[in-house]
């Protein structure tokens, strides 16, 4: 078991009549690279902010390291890295001026990891910030919450306007990070076929509402896909079995199910509708809809 | 959108309130002037007419912004048509309340004239990309204005005329080009660095003063003279997102700003102290925001600081800019003392009252924390109101002090405890912020 580094109470946020976060009940340990996926307005965002203490609950408990997030000190904050989903910059400094500014807020702030993180994602340290691509000032932010070595670290959508090869490369770094410093990463982005291959744990957000937490193993292992061939006759237009999730008939012989592996049976399936049945494994972009589906029942 | 396309943007709650907020006092003032003779008139109309442009101009600033702006058919044409309509209806009004007044008062096409361009000034100076670098210039302009001009304007109707004529084309030109518009598509909200003293970064032609090496390389060590909880150590750090330039302008400014008042002016020196004061507000209010402003938002994310912390550096900031602005003006105040030794009471009442009214002016700015509260065009209506009121009590001080509390001691004591009302006051509102509020925005 390891260091509980975020604890989420009965959280809930309001915007006026907007509810953000609705009587939301987490715990995040590590170290692991947690997913935090969810549709558009889910609430992913809000609650990166919460758990860093840049937005307070309206009610609800929100522990972070600890500490209540309203509490939070420099010794908890330097402790945090942050990614944010739009990266604003002192725009007359340079890449490198921000990066020494910055430096000089925090007590481990690594120059080596500096150089070879900037390196890596070829970023230019000489250039202007208001000369920077929205790509390169992703980069920018990536470089500045990496370097003081966290141990958590919040990433908002952060490889959104990577190109593939930075994306890449920065996927690998965060296992490597991982490894080195035992750290806990909170990664939100709406690219699940890049994170699917990071993250270990999944928290899927929908309408505010915790729809799924668990490990991403456990969520694979709890559905499936199957192929349907029928043999002699069409398949019906709608599987009624309890167990089917989610039904696509794409033609009248053949059709793709998703279903839940608790108390599906194959043989059984493949009796009652003399059909042939393929199980396939499914991957994180296919269990996405189902996770929200889950929330919104 | 061809009809009603500035209109349009003007009827909203900013403009609602700035129409019923800043128009009654605007009409209080020019009949106050008008009965004050032609002079006073002219200048009252022309710095009324300078403000409801300068809305005007922000307004028209946020709406250039949108990225659709740039692409819509015939759009500038029609902003500019009406915003010179609206612009000869205010400068007929004025001058019909010139005309109304009861002292004998300027030629009403001499005042229209004089309302329109300034109207347009106030417009360019907003709209125009680098316009507010020009702030100063028009300010120093303005007292030069009212010093010298008021009596040539109305005994000169053709020149007037030609010149008023001349600075409103001179200004619409530039502020409804293409070019602004490009420009303004370009910068848009998030890197919104409009200050008069911080500048534009989108202006190529504007000098850029590096500190230090560039781009710090592994080789340099990392001292880090921020880290830990002192409150000191953070408001040195909180000046250092200021540009260099923008100490020099400053300083630059105030040097010029006494030479164009005139050390010889000095027999009147508790009016002139009234408007280097005033010019200190302003300047220094938008300094301090913008500044403490870089460590808003999503960059505060990126500092290592607790809410109390954040709490303690805004606070102190506010107590130190006062002593910023010193040195900033601390030549000014040398030209001052050395023509008139007797000017440094008025000169110390002036401080102390920038001392006593500078946190309602960081409050008039909207709060340093997240939230919508902070509406830009509410914020300026409120400072506007908060100038206004300053500015009474800020004459009421410096030179109605000595009426009421004859003994300097006695003086020093009430300052005293205005300064230290002022700032406990201060304290109270930040903390209900940095303990309340999201330190970011509010949307989901």
């Amino acid at each position: 078991m390891g260091e509980l580094v975020f604890e989420a109470s009965g959280l809930t946020k309001e915007f006026g009549e907007v509810t953000a976060l609705r009587d939301v009940s987490l715990s995040l340990s590590g170290p692991s690279i947690i997913g935090l996926i969810g549709r558009n307005a889910s609430g992913k965002t809000t609650l990166l902010r919460h758990i860093v203490g840049l937005q307070l609950p309206t009610r609800g408990q929100a522990r972070t390291l600890g500490v209540a997030t309203r509490n939070l000190r420099h010794e908890q904050l330097a402790r945090i890295g942050v990614v944010p989903d739009a990266p604003t910059f002192i725009r007359w400094m340079s890449a490198g001026e921000q990066l020494r500014y910055l430096s000089t807020f925090y007590p481990r702030w690594d120059l080596e990891r500096q150089s070879f993180l900037a390196g890596l994602l070829d970023l230019d340290l000489q250039a202007d910030i208001s000369g920077l691509s929205t790509g390169s000032a992703q980069k920018l932010a990536i470089v500045a919450a990496l370097c003081p070595r966290p141990d958590l670290i919040l990433l908002d959508e952060p490889v959104s306007n990577l190109d593939p090869i930075a994306r890449d490369q920065f996927l690998r770094l965060l296992l490597e990070v991982v490894q080195e410093d035992h750290a806990t990463i909170v990664i939100s982005s709406h690219v699940l076929h890049d994170i699917e291959s990071t993250v270990d744990w999944i928290v899927c957000l929908n309408n505010g509402t915790v729809a799924a937490d668990a490990a991403l193993d456990d969520l694979k292992d709890q559905y499936a896909e199957w192929r349907v061939l029928a043999r002699t006759r069409d398949l019906p237009d709608r599987f009624a079995d309890a167990f089917v999730v989610r039904q696509t008939v794409m033609e009248p012989r053949r059709a793709r199910l998703v279903v839940r592996t608790a108390g599906a049976d194959v043989r059984a399936f493949e009796h009652a509708h003399d059909a042939d049945v393929e199980v396939a494994p499914l991957n994180l972009p296919g269990l996405f809809p189902i996770l929200v589906d889950n929330g919104r029942h | 959108m061809r009809c009603g396309a500035f209109l349009h943007l003007l009827v909203r709650p900013a403009g609602i309130l700035f129409a019923g907020l800043f128009m009654p006092v605007a009409v209080i003032m020019l009949f106050w002037a008008g009965a004050r003779g032609p002079s006073k008139f002219v200048e009252v109309a022309g710095l009324v007419c300078f403000f409801v442009g300068a809305f005007g101009g922000t307004t028209l600033t946020d709406a250039a912004r949108c990225s659709f702006a740039w692409a819509l058919p015939r759009y500038r044409r029609a902003l500019l048509l009406e915003f010179a309509f609206c612009g000869a209806v205010i400068a007929s009004f004025v001058a019909l309340v010139g005309a109304a007044s009861p002292a004998p008062s300027a030629p009403a096409f001499l005042v229209a004239a004089v309302a329109f361009a300034t109207y347009s000034l106030g417009a360019a100076l907003l709209l125009t990309p680098g316009g507010l670098l020009l702030l100063p210039v028009a300010f120093i302009a303005f007292v030069a204005f009212r010093s010298w001009i008021p009596a040539p304007v109305i005994n000169a109707p053709v020149t007037t005329m030609t010149v008023s004529a001349a600075v409103s084309a001179l200004a619409l030109w530039p502020a409804f080009s293409s070019r602004t518009f490009r420009w303004s598509a370009l910068v848009g909200p998030r890197e919104d660095g409009r200050s008069m003293w911080n500048g534009r970064s989108a202006i190529p032609w504007w000098p850029r003063i590096r500190r230090g090496r560039a781009g710090a390389g592994p080789q340099s060590a990392s001292r880090a003279p921020y880290v830990g909880t002192s409150v000191l150590r953070g408001v040195v750090s909180s000046y250092r997102p200021l540009r260099a330039s923008a100490w020099f302008r400053a300083l630059a400014f105030s040097v010029l700003y006494v030479v164009s008042v005139g050390p010889n002016a000095l027999g009147s020196l508790p009016p002139k102290v009234f408007w280097i004061a005033w010019a200190i507000i302003f300047g220094f209010s938008a300094m301090n925001r913008a500044s403490y402003g870089h460590h808003s938002s999503a960059s505060r994310a990126m500092l290592p600081w607790s809410r109390r912390h954040h709490l303690s550096v805004a606070f102190a900031r506010g107590l130190g800019d006062p002593l910023a602005l010193l040195l900033v003006l601390s030549p000014a105040l040398a030209i001052v003392a050395l023509e008139n030794p007797q000017a440094l009471g008025p000169v110390g009442r002036g401080i102390s009252v920038v001392a006593i009214f500078f946190p309602a002016f960081q409050w008039a700015a909207g709060p340093p924390t997240g939230g919508r509260w902070a509406d830009r065009g509410v914020a300026m209506i409120l400072t506007i109101a908060v100038v206004l009121v300053c500015l009474l009590a800020l004459r009421l001080v410096v030179s109605g002090l000595p009426v009421l509390v004859s003994s300097g001691a006695a003086q020093a004591v009430v300052l005293g405890l205005l300064v230290a009302g002022s700032q406990a006051l201060n304290w109270r509102r930040l903390k209900g912020y940095f303990a309340t509020r999201d330190l970011v925005g509010g949307e989901p």
